[in-house]
């Protein structure tokens, strides 16, 4: 699916580079629509299903098509959650340090459904009857109540107002409430979340659900009737789907299933249990404590604290390595992070120890060797990128990193100025598909000179291209800037010459 | 090209979402079929008689606490049958409720069956006892394609109720 969407909306509004923020966007359609619906709805038994038709019908105009919206966003909000979901295991972007993200998702995903389950209560019509009868049947075999509760729903008199205000107080307050605190915990680790959707996205599928509730407008089944059983009803199936499985199988079986699969992909991130690497590691003596690092870092792993070793700088750099992902983008934004440095060893102010910048210094010169002629060509590769190995086997020298973002800006002037390379090339995950979410984004700002540290002035910008891939199999992307970049390099180079003469 | 693509994107997550949030449609009962639904909550009997507590017993208890008779917790499972046209549909035991067993035995089964003609019967035993049934009702009943038939035990009259 990357392929097809990231073409039709590129990489910044590709929606499956937004799949968390675009639910997010459902939640607050659904929160406005229903507030809507609250001021026209009646919490009771008797007056519940008049009141909703009343808003279908008679009000069509607006309490209909908010009506309409609000069930297709919950729709919607589910169908974004799954593939969400899905695209974070598959991209292997719940793992390591990122597991407190995906924990916090499973209940958050409970919570979105009990709160459209709830919904559907409020109705009253045939569907909210079997969605009564079978949530109670679902919690009567839990060993909570000692009467039935699903016998509560066998006659008309069972049902009490007092009743449908609790469900409208759960639906309307309750649940909602830890729905937000449930949110803010999903991101909590997170510096940056990506809240909102770009505007144009946000445009385009609240058009398409407007379109959707004039074309196809949500409404109601017939009254409820608990002297009568439902024979067929139209069920939401992205809320109920399991429903149908309590008369299959049991509730006790279905319980086992939700319970099971819940904790399996709860534990998920442990199975089987992640390559243990070093976090980014400090070190004093080179860190002036800048804050770079922790405003860069993508997961708030760097905190800046009052200096300890008594050197003139106010605060120094400290890693928490229960939050560091080892990306190495914290490397990428170190001022001290240079290659140019040659007394010593080569040590950062915050350095990876699986991959050092003076490791990296080492991989550029032996990638660099072999390239001879006027257009030498370095690639700097994220791991990531499908394209590396690629490149490789056509004879380019490329050098891998963790991230993009793991390249300090001196890097590049390193090897033009030295003349390893005519030119580089960056390449590797695109912005809103970066395992580390800010590689791609800082990178560019960085060779852009918007972003600390900039790349010098003296660096020529045309021998440098950026090749961003907005899905694994988007190598076409890479080699055409490859081939561009190679076209443009005598002139490049004889515009050098001219300068230096 | 890239608003052609756009649009399709749009048009067919809208599908999917206007498309599943009702279909396929779900038959919970066939044309010609209803619900016999039996749900109540019952005491059983307690399994020991009650005793009356002499004076000299009352007098060594608490003055809040000194009830004439004291009386064994534990209650007799409730065992329930369900006949229809003398066929048996169901028999089953319900357990007391509680750590004590001191509970409400409760029921909740619901049965589909065909529409038409029917000999409903149904036996509830609470006194441990094997040889007959301490309530029970039979009724000729005319049960229409999706109806709920519902039978319950009315603890204030003692009798079984179907509505």
């Amino acid at each position: 699916m990357q392929r097809p969407l990231a073409r039709a909306f590129g990489s910044a509004e590709n929606p499956l580079n937004h799949l968390g923020a675009l639910t997010i966007f459902f939640c607050w359609i659904v929160l406005i629509s229903g507030i809507w619906l609250l001021i026209f709805f009646r919490t009771s038994v008797s007056d519940a299903f008049a009141s909703v038709e009343y808003l279908t019908h008679q009000q069509w105009y607006l309490g209909g098509i908010m009506r309409s919206l609000h069930r297709y966003a919950s729709d919607a909000a589910i169908l974004t959650i799954l593939l969400h979901l899905l695209k974070e295991f598959a991209f292997d972007t719940y793992r390591l340090k990122r597991w407190f993200s995906w924990v916090t998702g499973i209940p958050l995903v409970w919570m979105v459904f009990v709160l459209g389950i709830s919904g559907y209560w409020l109705v009253w019509d045939e569907l909210a009857q079997y969605v009564a009868i079978t949530s109670a049947e679902l919690l009567d075999s839990l060993p909570i109540f000692t009467d039935s509760m699903a016998g509560n729903f066998m006659t008309a008199a069972a049902v009490s107002n007092r009743f449908f205000t609790l469900m409208a107080f759960l639906h309307l307050i309750g649940l909602p409430i830890f729905l937000v605190f449930g949110i803010w915990l999903h991101v909590f680790r997170l510096t940056r979340p990506s809240i909102n959707p770009p505007r144009r996205l946000m445009a385009g599928t609240l058009l398409s659900m407007l379109i959707l509730s004039l074309v196809f407008p949500a409404v109601s089944q017939d009254e409820a009737n608990l002297a009568l059983a439902p024979q067929t009803i139209q069920l939401d199936w992205f809320y109920l789907h399991v429903y149908p499985l309590v008369q299959i199988w049991s509730p006790g079986i279905v319980w086992i299933v939700l319970v099971g699969v819940s904790s399996l992909i709860t534990i998920a991130p442990w199975l089987p249990p992640g390559k243990k690497t070093k976090a980014a590691l400090v070190d004093l003596d080179n860190c002036n404590g800048c804050e770079r690092c922790a405003d860069d870092c993508p997961f708030g792993a760097i905190e800046m604290q009052p200096r300890s070793d008594g050197l003139n700088y106010e605060y120094e750099a400290v890693v928490d390595a229960d939050l560091c992902t080892r990306c190495g983008i914290c490397v990428g934004s170190c001022p001290t992070a240079t290659p140019f440095r040659s007394k010593g060893t080569l040590i950062p102010g915050i350095d990876l120890p699986e991959l050092p910048i003076a490791h990296m210094r080492e991989l550029i010169k032996t990638a660099a060797e072999p390239l001879s002629g006027d257009q030498r060509i370095l690639t700097f590769s994220c791991a990531g990128s499908t394209t590396a190995g690629k490149l490789r086997k056509a004879g380019e020298a490329v050098v891998t990193v963790k991230c993009m973002g793991q390249i300090p800006p001196p890097f590049l002037d390193y090897v033009l100025s030295r003349d390893f390379a005519d030119a580089v090339l960056l390449t590797g995950c695109s912005d809103g598909r970066c395992r580390y979410r800010f590689g791609a984004e800082w990178s560019n700002q960085r060779v852009e000179r918007k972003r600390d540290p900039r790349l010098r002035k003296r660096v020529d910008d045309s021998r440098i291209a950026r090749a961003w891939q907005d899905f694994p199999q988007h190598q076409g992307n890479v080699l055409k800037q490859l081939a561009a970049l190679r076209e443009t390099l005598p002139e490049a180079t004889a515009k050098s010459e001219g300068e230096a003469s | 090209m890239k608003y052609v693509g756009q649009s399709l994107f749009y048009a067919a997550f809208a599908a999917i979402v206007g498309l599943l949030s009702i279909w396929p449609s779900y038959h919970i009962l066939g044309s010609q079929e209803a619900l016999v639904s039996v749900t109540f909550s019952h005491a059983g009997e307690r399994v020991g008689e009650c005793r009356t507590l002499t004076q000299e017993e009352l007098n060594k208890l608490a003055p809040n606490m000194r009830k004439p008779n004291e009386c064994p917790r534990e209650r007799h499972p409730v065992y329930i049958e369900l006949r229809t046209n003398e066929q048996l549909v169901f028999a089953q035991t319900l357990a007391p409720s509680g750590l004590w067993n001191d509970g409400k035995s409760n029921i909740y089964q619901r049965t589909k069956v065909d529409a038409g003609n029917y000999l409903i019967f149904i036996g509830m035993n609470d006194s441990g006892s094997k040889d007959s049934f301490d309530y029970e009702l039979s009724r000729n009943l005319t049960i229409n394609p999706g109806h709920n038939v519902v039978i319950r035990f009315d603890d204030l009259h003692d009798t079984f109720v179907i509505e």
